[in-house]
C-alpha cells in the first residue's frame, strides 16, 4: 500500500468525466470527474445523500448519466456488449436480495453466466470456480443452504462470492460491510484486498466505516453534494478539517501505533 | 448478529452434463417431478378419453382414435372427449407458463394475468365482438375473430396496469388494488356490454365468461398449438435472463443481461398466452396464479418456475375439468378452479403481510 497511485491515462481502470445525473439546479452528481487507478483499492466516501450509490451506478453502467462519459480501460461503456462488459466489471448492490429457496452454491454459480453462452449453462471449469469463490469467502459449507435460511453475514458473504465467481478485472462493491460484525466485515475486507494483491484485480468499495475504508484503500474519493471534493491516498485525504467540513464530524485523526495508517476517533461530547 | 449460528455443513452438490459444447446443470428432484408430472398428465388424458357419459367400450374408443368409429363414436370421442382433454391441457400450460413470467419479472406472487385482470380485458374486448350481431358466424370461424380481439383488449389492459402499478417496482399491495381496479373497469364494461346485446348472443357470452371448455373443439387446437410452441420456445430462451432478474434489476445488468428488455419480451409472451387462452376458453381465473407458486413447491425451485409452472397448469386445468363434467350438476371449469385457486390467494396474501410486518 506504499507504493505511489498511479498518474498516467494508461494507468487508470475506469475513468468518468464531467459524470452529470439529473437535472436542475440540484442534480445528484454534478460534473463529476474521477480516476480510478488499476490494480488498487478505491473507496468512495461520503455522508449520506452524497451520491455515492449513484456514482457506483454509473461507473457500472446501470444508470446512463446525463452528461458526460465513463471509460474503462480508455473505451467508452457504451460501447460494450452486456456480457463483455460483465466479464470485465462486476457490481454488487446494496442490500441484494435472492428469491426464496436459492441455494448459496446456485447464487454463486450464476457469477459464471458472463462467461457462459446460452447453450453452456454448466461445466466442471464453471464449478471449480464457483467452489473456490465460496472457499474464499468461507461459504463453501453452506454451499447447498437455502439464503433466507442464514444470517445476514452469511448471505453477504455468499453474494461476494457470486461476484467473485464472476472474475473480472474490476470488482465494485456497494456497501458489501453492510450487515457485518467488525470481525466478518474484516474477513470480507481482507478477501477482497487479497485478490488486489494476488491477482492485481482492481476493486471499488463504499464503505460507512471510516478507519476500516482509510485501512483497506490505497485511494480514497471523498464525495459531497454530488461533487468530489478530495480525492488521494488516505494518509492525506484523511485529516480533521476534511471530517469537519464533509461530515460535520468532530474528530481526532492519528496514525494506528502498527501500521501507521489514520484512524478515526469521534471527540465525544457526553 | 446471528452470523455465529452454527449450521451443519452441507458442501455444493451441482452436478450437470456436458455434450460437446452443450452443458445443463442437472438437479435430481426437478427431473424426477417433471416425469412424474407428464405421467399424471398422460393418464388423466388417457382417463378422460376413455370414460364419460357415454358408456363406450375400450375397443370403439380406439376404433375412433383410429379413424375407424361410427360418426357419434368419432365426435364422442375425438371431439368431445381427447379434444378438449388436448385444449385443456395446452390452455393449462399456457396459463401457467404465462403467470411463472409475471411473477418472476416482477418477483411477485400477486402478479398473474387473471388477479390483475389482463383476463378479464381480454375477455371485455372478446365480449364486445361476441355481442355484436353478425360479427362471429359460425362456431369455426368464431376464434379467428376472437383471438385477435382478445389480445387487444390483454395489451390494452397491461398497459394500464403497468401505468397504475409501476412505481419503481411493483408493491404486492399497490399490485392487488390496481387488479381490483382493472377487474371491476372490465367487468363493468363487460356488463354494460351484455345489457345491449341481443338475448341469443349474451346467453353465449355469459356461458363463456365463465370459463368453460364446453364451446372447445378439436379444431381449436390448431390456434392453441402455434400459440404454446412459441411461448414454450420463449420461456426456454428467456429462462437464464428470468433467473438472473429474480435476483433484482441491478444484479441482472451486471450479470451482463439485458433487463428491460427480458422484463418487456417476458411481459409480452405472457399477455398473447393469457389472451388467447381467453378468446377460446374465456376469463379461467386462478390457474396463471396458482400453478407457477404450486410448482415452485413441488420442484423446489428458487422462484415461480414458467415452464414448470406451465407443466402443473396443464394437470390442474385438465383435473379441474374433468371434476367439473363429472359433477351431479356439470359447471363451468373456471368455477372449480376459483374454488381452489380462491383460498391460495388468502394464503399468500396473509403471509406476505405477515413477512412485511415483521
Amino acid at each position: 500500500m506504499s507504493e505511489p497511485v498511479a498518474e498516467s491515462v494508461t494507468d487508470l481502470v475506469l475513468s468518468a468525466h464531467d459524470i452529470t445525473v439529473g437535472y436542475g439546479a440540484e442534480p445528484v452528481l454534478r460534473d463529476l470527474r474521477v480516476d480510478l487507478p488499476r490494480g488498487r483499492v478505491t473507496t468512495i466516501i461520503g455522508p449520506n445523500g452524497c451520491g455515492k450509490s449513484t456514482l457506483v451506478r454509473v461507473l457500472s453502467r446501470l444508470l446512463r448519466p446525463s452528461a458526460g462519459e465513463v471509460r474503462l480501460d480508455g473505451v467508452p461503456l457504451q460501447t460494450f456488449r452486456g456480457r463483455q462488459l460483465a466479464a470485465r466489471l462486476s457490481m454488487l448492490p446494496q442490500n441484494p436480495l435472492a428469491p426464496e429457496g436459492m441455494t448459496v452454491g446456485d447464487l454463486v454459480a450464476r457469477g459464471r453466466q458472463p462467461h457462459q453462452p446460452w447453450y453452456r449453462q454448466w461445466s466442471p471449469e464453471d464449478e471449480e470456480i464457483a467452489a473456490e469463490a465460496m472457499r474464499h469467502t468461507g461459504v463453501d459449507e453452506l454451499a447447498e443452504w437455502p439464503l433466507d435460511e442464514l444470517s445476514g453475514g452469511q448471505r453477504q458473504r455468499a453474494w461476494i462470492a457470486m461476484t467473485l465467481a464472476q472474475q473480472t478485472d474490476l470488482m465494485i462493491l456497494d456497501e458489501p460491510t453492510t450487515h457485518l460484525d467488525l470481525a466478518h466485515a474484516v474477513e470480507v475486507l481482507d478477501v477482497v484486498v487479497g485478490l488486489r494483491r494476488h491477482a492485481g484485480k482492481s476493486v471499488v468499495l463504499v464503505l460507512h466505516d471510516l478507519s476500516l475504508a482509510a485501512r483497506y484503500s490505497d485511494h480514497l474519493v471523498v464525495l459531497d453534494r454530488g461533487g468530489l471534493v478530495v480525492e488521494g491516498p488516505p494518509a492525506e485525504v484523511m485529516t480533521e478539517p476534511m471530517l469537519a467540513s464533509v461530515f460535520g464530524l468532530k474528530a481526532h485523526v492519528f496514525p494506528d501505533p502498527v501500521a501507521g495508517l489514520p484512524t478515526v476517533v469521534p471527540a465525544s461530547h457526553a | 448478529m446471528s452470523d455465529q449460528t452454527l449450521v451443519p455443513a452441507r458442501r455444493s452438490a451441482r452436478r450437470g452434463v456436458r455434450i460437446g459444447p452443450v452443458g445443463l446443470a442437472v438437479r435430481p428432484w426437478p427431473v424426477v417431478a417433471t416425469l412424474l408430472g407428464l405421467a399424471v398428465l398422460v393418464v388423466l388424458v388417457v382417463f378422460s378419453t376413455v370414460t364419460g357419459t357415454l358408456d363406450l367400450p375400450l375397443d370403439r374408443v380406439w376404433a375412433a382414435l383410429t379413424g375407424a368409429g361410427t360418426r357419434i363414436e368419432e365426435l364422442v370421442v375425438l371431439d368431445r372427449r381427447f379434444g378438449r382433454a388436448m385444449v385443456a391441457v395446452l390452455i393449462g400450460f399456457a396459463l401457467g407458463c404465462s403467470g411463472g413470467l409475471t411473477q418472476s419479472i416482477t418477483r411477485n406472487p400477486i402478479a398473474s394475468p387473471d388477479i390483475l385482470g389482463v383476463s378479464a380485458g381480454a375477455a371485455a374486448t372478446a365480449t364486445f365482438i361476441l355481442t355484436i350481431p353478425g360479427a362471429v358466424g359460425d362456431a369455426t370461424s368464431a376464434s379467428a375473430v376472437l383471438v385477435p380481439a382478445a389480445l387487444l383488449g390483454g395489451l390494452v389492459t397491461t398497459v394500464l396496469i403497468l401505468a397504475l402499478g409501476w412505481r419503481g417496482g411493483f408493491s404486492c399491495l399497490r399490485l392487488i388494488l390496481v387488479g381490483i381496479a382493472v377487474n371491476a373497469l372490465a367487468a363493468s364494461l363487460t356488463t354494460w356490454l351484455l345489457t345491449r346485446a341481443s338475448l341469443d348472443s349474451a346467453a353465449v357470452a355469459s356461458r363463456w365468461l365463465v370459463g368453460s371448455l364446453d364451446g372447445v373443439r378439436y379444431d381449436d387446437l390448431a390456434w392453441l398449438l402455434p400459440v404454446v410452441l412459441v411461448g414454450l420456445a420463449a420461456s426456454l430462451v428467456l429462462s437464464r435472463d428470468v433467473a438472473a432478474l429474480r435476483l433484482g434489476w441491478d444484479i441482472a445488468g451486471s450479470l451482463g443481461t439485458p433487463p428491460g428488455r427480458t422484463e418487456g419480451l417476458a411481459l409480452a409472451v405472457a399477455v398473447v398466452l393469457a389472451a388467447t387462452t381467453t378468446a377460446l376458453a374465456g376469463p379461467i381465473g386462478f390457474v396463471a396464479f396458482v400453478a407457477p407458486q404450486a410448482a415452485m413447491r413441488l420442484f423446489r425451485t428458487a422462484g415461480p418456475p414458467p415452464l414448470a409452472g406451465g407443466l402443473v397448469g396443464a394437470v390442474l386445468l385438465l383435473a379441474a375439468d374433468m371434476v367439473a363434467q363429472r359433477l351431479p350438476v356439470p359447471l363451468p371449469v373456471g368455477v372449480v378452479t376459483a374454488v381452489v385457486g380462491a383460498p391460495c390467494l388468502l394464503y399468500l396474501v396473509i403471509r406476505n403481510t405477515r413477512r412485511a410486518s415483521v
